[in-house]
């Protein structure tokens, strides 16, 4: 709690839609938060990534993963099984992005025991707002940057 | 209320019986009195015949005596030793020891012989009597000096020949015959013979022809009654001068037909009481008859033994009846019940199942006829469930392209969408004030459009939920669905300021998530559409016949009934966005959710004057879409 507040949040953003990463990646420029996002736009190389395998070797280890549940080759869920099942990522917080509220990947998503499940918002504000409220349970732990 | 029911096996057979029956008993009716008619006359021949046997028996015997008397008169000497006595020639002791050994001599002839099947009778005694009425001479000296002028026998016996009733006498039954005996000189003198009667009473009383009841008797009518004349073979006897057997009262028309000479029959009692079967007929001397009678127990036994021997064919016939009906009745009545059989087997589903009937008859025929049904219906059937799968199939891939359908407008569509309104907004927040008016305006439409179609898109897949991704029924508490609405609601109604009361919520089976939701929609749009005064509203559940009605009152703005119908339609409004926002979707959702559960829906309102939706639920669903989680 100490030394860390000048490092940036860590942030793995798993979404295949470029419109959606950048979206996301813009909002969180315009949010109040010093951060570093890293995108990747499949499960299998954000399985990669966290694993720092190939060429993520000198990856960081994310403070929060924002996964889409839809993603090409290997899907969000599978990706958040993988994490909660390795006991060295297992402690990283999983924010589930969808498109969908089918209370179907709700349970599942919670079954798998993601950290917060939020439906996409199309709202920019409301985008920022969810961000936010994902920054609650490690906004306390790291520091914040000053309000730009 | 079960009707009683009898198997045509069971009404053939009675009927047979009862034709058999009515048969045999039409045959006895009309053939008894011809049987009893004929057994009746061979029983009264038989009398006839033993009583005309005995008549002619006494006839003889009787004869036989006069002839007896008639050789004793015409012996000379005894003439000439009586004409002697009357001329006083001789003395009456001179006429007794002249005439004694001639009537022993006559007495001797009547011990002596005695033909075979000639009915005779010992002579015991002789009496000569004198017109004056004494005895003259006799074979024993004692019966001599008697005067015999009052003597009945003598009286009649100077008349003619006199046979007189028989009498008893010292343990022997006796008859005297006499008759006249006139001499040379024109001198009327009489001769009396005591005779022996046991051959007669033997013959008369033998019954050996007559069963065990028959008897014959000899009767001879008086002033008042008809007499006994002979002890019979049943115990009567001449000592109690026992009027006839046959009497008590039936005894005036036989006394009548006897003193006329004529020959009868009779059924009466005789002195015992018991019913007698009688046939009489005239001896022909004097007022004599013979009485041929049998117990009508006997004569009537053969009646009863025909007819004893006639039940056991009848009998016989009428089980071999009932049994052969029986057969025939299940002859028919098997290939039924087969029939009946398969068609029940039929009935429960079985199509396969066939009637097997070889009757070679019309019964076949129907069997016949039924398999064919039964395999044109299996025919069908078949079609029918081929037809059914297609369907069945056609309306899974329908509802599976629905599902891809809804996954496309849940991800695909949307992911196109949010880059628009995202990206718009993006422009809005930071390039917003370097456009112009326009610029700025466009936007804006453009950021509106954007949400209103996620929010059509949305509601869109939130119908199609309802029945796809709906979870399965239980047993559902709709106080704590009801809680859970009101929870959900909590900040309007606060902010609304709603009175809201509710009922006791019974316990049903539905799927609770989905009746949260269209109570908490309900109770939304009563609070949404409240008039100018703080929204009241009434929640309520009432049982009525088998299901649960469900209602949610307010006093809203109320709605036109014209458009009823319109507010349960999927994104129809009765409003535009600027008085009330909203997609069109609530009410729809309501009405999906209810059907789902088998329910009705409707709206009961007057403008001005509030609303009120009511929704049912079935107490005990028998949805298909009901299979309970266990």
């Amino acid at each position: 709690m100490s030394t860390t507040s000048v490092r940036p949040v860590e942030i793995l953003l798993v979404e295949d839609s470029p419109s959606d990463a950048r979206l996301t990646i813009e909002t969180l420029k315009d949010g109040r938060l010093l951060n570093s996002v890293h995108h990747v736009t499949n499960g299998e190389e954000a399985v990669a990534f966290l694993r720092r395998e190939s060429q993520y070797q000198d990856a960081p280890r994310p403070d929060i993963v924002l996964l889409d549940i839809n993603l090409p080759r290997k899907s969000g869920l599978e990706v958040l099984g993988e994490v909660k099942a390795d006991p060295d990522l297992r402690s990283i917080p999983v924010v589930i992005l969808s498109t969908s509220n089918h209370e179907k990947d709700v349970l599942s998503a919670y079954g798998l025991n993601a950290n917060c499940y939020i439906t996409k918002p199309v709202d920019l504000e409301k985008f920022i707002e969810v961000v936010k409220s994902v920054d609650h349970f490690w906004v306390n732990i790291v520091a914040l940057p000053p309000k730009p | 209320m079960k009707r009683f029911r009898a198997s045509i096996r069971l009404k053939l057979t009675a009927f047979v019986v009862v034709v058999v029956i009515a048969t045999e008993c039409g045959l006895l009716l009309v053939g008894f009195p011809f049987i009893r008619g004929a057994l009746q006359e061979q029983v009264l021949n038989g009398l006839s015949a033993q009583a005309a046997n005995r008549r002619r028996m006494v006839r003889e015997y009787v004869g036989r005596q006069q002839e007896r008397l008639a050789l004793i008169t015409s012996r000379t000497r005894l003439r000439q030793l009586l004409d002697e006595h009357a001329d006083g020639a001789i003395s009456r002791e001179q006429l007794q020891a002249a005439a004694g050994p001639i009537l022993h001599d006559a007495l001797a002839g009547t011990k002596s012989v005695s033909t075979p099947g000639e009915l005779s009778g010992e002579f015991l005694d002789i009496i000569v009597i004198d017109a004056q009425g004494w005895a003259v001479a006799a074979t024993d000296d004692a019966l001599l000096a008697v005067d015999y002028a009052e003597h009945p026998a003598f009286r009649l016996a100077r008349e003619s020949f006199y046979v007189g009733t028989p009498q008893s006498s010292a343990g022997t039954v006796i008859v005297h015959v006499g008759g006249p005996a006139v001499t040379e000189k024109e001198r009327n003198f009489v001769i009396l013979a005591r005779v022996d009667a046991a051959p007669l009473i033997q013959s008369v009383g033998d019954g050996s022809d007559l069963g065990q009841t028959g008897e014959t008797q000899l009767v001879q009518q008086s002033e008042s009654s008809v007499e006994l004349l002979l002890p019979s073979r049943l115990g009567a006897t001449v000592q109690d001068r026992l009027t006839s057997d046959v009497s008590n009262g039936d005894d005036v028309p036989l006394r009548g037909q006897i003193a006329a000479g004529k020959t009868g029959i009779i059924r009466a009692r005789d002195r015992r009481g018991v019913p007698v079967l009688a046939v009489y007929e005239p001896i022909g001397y004097r007022n004599w008859g013979m009485i041929a009678k049998i117990d009508s127990a006997e004569a009537d036994e053969p009646l009863w033994r025909l007819g004893r021997w006639t039940i056991i064919p009848a009998t016989i016939v009428l089980l071999l009846g009932a049994l052969g009906s029986y057969l025939l009745a299940r002859h028919f009545t098997q290939p039924i019940q087969e029939l009946a059989d398969t068609a029940a087997t039929v009935a429960s589903g079985d199509l396969d199942a066939r009637a097997t009937v070889n009757t070679h008859d019309e019964l076949e025929t129907l069997a016949d006829r039924f398999n064919e049904m039964t395999e044109k219906l299996a025919e069908s059937r078949a079609t029918l469930e081929q037809q059914v799968e297609e369907r069945t199939a056609e309306l899974n891939r329908s509802n599976r392209e629905l599902e891809q359908f809804a996954y496309v407008a849940s991800h695909d569509l949307q992911e196109p969408l949010r880059a628009v309104a995202g990206y718009c907004q993006l422009l809005k927040r930071r390039y917003l004030d370097k456009l112009d008016g326009d610029a700025q305006e466009f936007l804006g439409f453009a950021v509106d459009g954007a949400e209103r179609m996620k929010a059509l898109i949305d509601g869109l897949l939130d119908y199609s939920r309802v029945q796809t991704q709906g979870r399965p029924f239980a047993a559902t508490e709709c106080e704590s669905v009801l809680d859970w609405a009101l929870r959900n609601l909590e900040a309007a109604v606060v902010e609304s300021g709603a009175q809201v009361t509710r009922s006791p919520m019974p316990v049903l089976y539905g799927d609770d998530g989905q009746l949260t939701r269209l109570l908490q929609n309900l109770i939304g749009n009563a609070i949404k559409y409240r008039g100018e005064k703080p929204p009241e509203i009434r929640i309520e559940a009432q049982e009525r016949d088998d299901e649960w009605v469900f209602s949610v009152a307010d006093n809203g703005i109320g709605i036109d009934p014209k458009h009823f119908d319109r507010v349960f339609a999927i994104f129809q409004r009765l409003h535009t966005r600027e008085e009330y926002p909203g997609t069109g979707i609530g009410l729809a959702v309501c009405k999906r959710i209810v059907e789902r559960h088998n329910g009705r829906m409707w709206v009961e309102s007057e403008p001005g004057r509030g609303s009120v939706f009511f929704f049912t639920i079935p107490q005990v669903t028998n949805s298909h879409e009901t299979e309970p989680s266990s």
